[in-house]
């Protein structure tokens, strides 16, 4: 049996193909709003997974080879092997018949919106007043605590992935079906990217302005993909600066106290667009 | 041919924005944001110059004390070899 599901995240189309005796819950319910019907498009791409009972699980961390020619690439993740002989050719997976799917998918998106100009980010997101923010910050940083305190005054996005994409010139921010420990994400829902904010824990919430080379290194700590070299790299590097120099871009330590909105409200939706 | 000085590895990805320098190394996944200083440091070594030549013209080119930039370079370079993202040269430590 094999399940053939095509999802559409951050509006990239990917058909994943997955030979497991039984349809991943994961894929099925979690992703359903994900899930699209329209035939393929020129950009999207194929991912075509064999799971194998032999496969040896690796103990070491996950290896990368994004250093290829051709858009070429290669993950070796404790439990999957993935790769890519070209660009325009599927995604092939060998994978432990155990292997979650989502940890397979994030990395075939992560990279996929390396190569379209996008970035998977480490971060929670959501809407308010129709303006996307995006809060960045690697594990321990406040992403589901922040999601937690302010769920009920916004359209919460995800709390723990979003995509990054450009329409022309303008950036936005969309949902993922990678969910964090709270298992809040949204639809495929998105938003014109207004704020980026750089997460901390602090004793007093307050906010400090970044500027555009501090916003790429820190955006750049927080992309869900390898910075592991090449022509990927640059491109990573690149839609990073494009990203930080497009919004304005804060540090913003909190504390996790309800009254956190009060000062998110003001700085994000009042006082940075006339900084 | 040789470097003759500090050179940065090709495989080390690196931008300059506003002035600061932003290097990636993909082998830790590290991502290092220079100060101007460091960036202009980092841009001469290129491979063609010994340490000491492009730590006299840091002296020259900023306002600072100039033993105090010397000793602060010196570091610099060191932490570049530890970190990886200089090439080992002749006659550099």
């Amino acid at each position: 049996m094999q399940t053939r599901v095509t999802l559409a995240i951050a509006d990239l189309p990917v058909t994943v193909l997955d030979d497991a005796p039984e349809p991943s819950e994961w894929l099925t319910q979690r992703c359903k709003e994900f899930h699209r019907v329209t035939p393929d498009r020129a950009d999207g791409s194929a991912i075509a997974i064999h799971r194998d009972p032999s496969f040896t699980l690796a103990v070491d961390e996950t290896v990368v080879d994004l250093s290829h020619e051709s858009g070429a690439f290669s993950v070796r993740g404790v439990d999957f092997h993935m790769q890519r002989r070209r660009c325009g050719l599927p995604i092939e997976v060998i994978a432990h018949p155990e292997a979650g799917l989502a940890g397979i998918l994030r990395w075939a998106v992560g990279l996929r919106l390396i190569e379209t100009g996008g970035l998977l980010v480490h971060g929670m997101a959501y809407v308010f007043d129709g303006s996307g923010v995006l809060a960045a910050g690697p594990s321990g940083r406040g992403k589901s605590t922040l999601s937690r305190l302010i769920r009920d005054r916004v359209h919460l996005l995800t709390d723990e992935t979003a995509a990054v994409r450009f329409v022309g010139e303008a950036p936005v921010v969309y949902a993922t079906p990678f969910a964090g420990e709270l298992g809040l994400v949204s639809g495929p829902a998105s938003a014109m990217l207004e704020s980026l904010l750089f997460l901390s824990h602090a004793t007093e919430h307050g906010f400090e302005k970044v500027g555009a080379a501090d916003a790429t290194a820190k955006l750049l700590g927080c992309v869900f993909a390898p910075l592991a070299g090449g022509a990927w790299l640059d491109t990573c590097l690149a839609t990073a600066e494009r990203v930080a120099r497009s919004v304005p871009t804060y540090a913003f330590g909190f504390r996790p106290e309800p009254d956190v909105w009060e000062k998110l409200s003001d700085a994000c939706h009042r006082a940075v667009p006339s900084s | 041919m040789p470097a003759t000085g500090p050179c940065r590895r090709p495989e080390v990805a690196w931008r300059v924005i506003d002035g600061e320098a932003i290097v990636v190394n993909p082998r830790s996944g590290l991502v290092y944001p220079f100060n101007p200083v460091a960036t202009r440091c980092w841009e001469l070594a290129d491979g063609t110059r010994p340490e000491e030549t492009i730590i006299d013209t840091i002296v020259e080119e900023f306002d600072a004390p100039a033993e105090q930039v010397r000793q602060d370079m010196r570091g610099f370079f060191q932490m570049l070899h530890e970190k990886g993202l200089i090439q080992p040269t002749e006659g550099s430590s």
